[in-house]
Formats: structure tokens, sequence, C-alpha cells
């Protein structure tokens, strides 16, 4: 009766063990959006994943030097006119987050975006074309696979050694771990730092919380909000115009205010 | 009376033509030694607009902190 107990016991340890077993991988996110090339700021970010759910954050400023934080830096233009003018990096205290639950079939989501705003929806499907390509990252022999999502055409580089589907920010549902991707032009840039799998790392799965008097938004809605916002940019630059009429305003568009915005 | 409501829709295109609704310019109408410049708040806000011609970065720069105050 010991011996069964003790059995059981060893078992349902290891059992949970393997449950909980998770990974962190760290990648380096450059978002140059508005830039016009691949040359932007440089932020880091994380993917803390077990076997049921992931939990992604960048522009966090607990993960960034607080010099850099607060520089002022300029991208230049790929043919040296002009640039990009980055008053600080976008960052805040508990960044811009993912977090997905495959059973559920839910991705809760907030960007900062003057301030936080946050989204809850169903899983986005992927449809994702797996190519023949691969290359090594790190000591992981990666797959190539492609999508489009909500506006933008997606390559992600894959390794079926950790056969989990999650990756950076909301790029899922491929039969490995994402260690690396990016956009058409890499206006959005992901790649890979280092992983630790499986990990004793004291960083978790977090949930994510809306802050007090503040909801989840449906996707359909934040979609509303960045219109909002695109309306706002171009009320205040049209006030900024008074004071410098020689300067040309451009209307602000969407594919260079957001990463999603279909 | 036929040329004189032909010269009148003429005119009429063309005066429309001339009526410009926004401040905003399309991109073929700039000219190409103006520089362009988009600008980062770091609170998610960004933008662009073109610099006049014979300006510098320092006056780019005083227009980014304009529309990131306003």
């Amino acid at each position: 009766m010991k011996k069964i107990f003790l059995l059981l016991t060893l078992f349902t340890t290891i059992y949970s063990f393997s449950q909980l077993q998770k990974g962190i991988a760290y990648y380096g996110y450059i978002n140059a959006l508005s830039n016009g090339n691949a040359n932007g700021p440089d932020s880091n970010a994380y993917l803390v994943f077990n076997k049921e759910q992931s939990y992604y954050v960048t522009a966090k400023d607990s993960l960034e030097k607080a010099e850099k934080i607060n520089e002022q830096r300029t991208y230049g233009n790929k043919d040296g006119n002009g640039g990009s003018i980055h008053l600080g990096l976008k960052v805040s205290p508990q960044g811009d987050q993912v977090g997905y639950h495959i059973k559920k079939n839910t991705m809760w989501s907030n960007l900062y975006y003057v301030k936080q705003i946050y989204i809850k929806e169903a899983t986005p499907k992927m449809d994702w074309k797996i190519e023949k390509e691969t290359k090594k990252i790190g000591s992981f022999v990666c797959k190539k696979a492609t999508t489009k999502f909500r506006g933008r055409n997606y390559t992600a580089w894959f390794t079926s050694d950790i056969a989990l589907p999650f990756g950076p920010w909301k790029l899922n549902g491929l039969p490995g771990l994402i260690l690396e991707a990016y956009d058409t032009d890499k206006h959005i840039y992901w790649y890979f730092k280092s992983l630790e799998y499986p990990t004793e790392n004291k960083e978790n799965v977090k949930f994510i919380k809306t802050e007090k008097g503040t909801d989840f938004l449906t996707y359909d809605e934040f979609k509303l909000f960045q219109k909002e916002q695109q309306n706002k940019t171009t009320e205040k630059q049209r006030i900024v115009h008074k004071k410098f009429p020689d300067v040309i305003f451009i209307d602000p568009k969407l594919p260079e205010m957001f990463i999603e915005f279909e | 009376m036929k040329k004189l409501i032909m010269l009148s829709v003429i005119g009429i295109l063309t005066l429309s033509s001339f009526n410009v609704k926004d401040f905003t310019l399309k991109k073929e109408k700039v000219n190409l030694q103006m520089e362009v410049w988009s600008y980062n708040c770091g609170d998610g806000r960004t933008g662009s607009f073109y610099m006049p011609e014979g300006s510098n970065y320092f006056g780019a720069l005083r227009v980014a902190y304009a529309l990131c105050e306003a």
C-alpha cells in the first residue's frame, strides 16, 4: 500500500512537472514602421511559455537601460534625405504584452499608445505556408514559413525541436517555436537572442489585467481606436502647421502607426 | 450659346482643379529637394512631414517637438 502511494506521488510529481515545464526565448525587436526602412529603435523582448500558454512582452521599462529610454535618436533614410526622429524609446511599466492560451482559444494583449489599450480576442488563425528553405538560428535548424496577417506579409523561422505553436507578439500556429520573424522590408523585425528550455527562470507566464476603470476592447473596437488616433494626429498636424506654414505634413497612415491595421 | 456653355464648363472644371481642400499635398507635388522626416513621440504617436528646401535637422527637430507637445 505504501509503495503504491509512493509511486502515485512520484507519478503525480513528474506529471505536474512536465506540465509546468517552461521555456523562455529572448528576442530583439525592431519597430521601424514610420521610418520607411529597416532602421529603427531596437527593444528587448521575451516570450515565456509552457505547453498550454505563452506570454510575450516588449517595450517594458525594466527591460531597457534608463539612458536608452530617454535618449533622443535619429535614424537616417535610405537615400540620406531626411530621417526618423525618436524623442525617446517607447516603454511603459507593464510593457506591450500578449498572452495566449491554447485551450481557451483566446489572446489578451495590451499596447501603449498615449494610454494603455487592452484587447481580448479569439486567437487569430494564421494561414501559414511552410517552405522548404531552412537556416540555422543559434543551435537550432529552423524552417521558413510565410503568412499574411492583418495587413502585413510575414516570414517566420521556427524550430521543430520545440514543438509548440508560440512566437513573438501574436504570431502563432506553427508546428514549432518561432525564433525569428519579420514583415516585408523588415519594418517589423524580431530577431533571436537566446533560449532557455526547460528553464528555472523566475519569469512566469503572466495574465494580462486591465487597469482600474478600463476594459478589454474587441479587435473591432481597437480598429475604431486606431481611426480615432489617426484623426487626432491629423488634427494636431493641422494645428502645428499654423506655426510652421512652410512644412508640409503628410496625412498619417495606419500601416505607419500600428503593427496590425486590417 | 453652345460655345458659351462649353466655355463655362471648361471654366468650372479649371477652377475646381485649383480648389485645394487640404493643406496636405500629395507626394508628387513635393519638390524632390525636400527632406521627409518622421517623428515618434515615445508614447506610440508617429507621423511625418516634409521640410522646406534649405532647412536642416534642427528645424525638423523643432517641428517634431512641437507635434509631440501639441
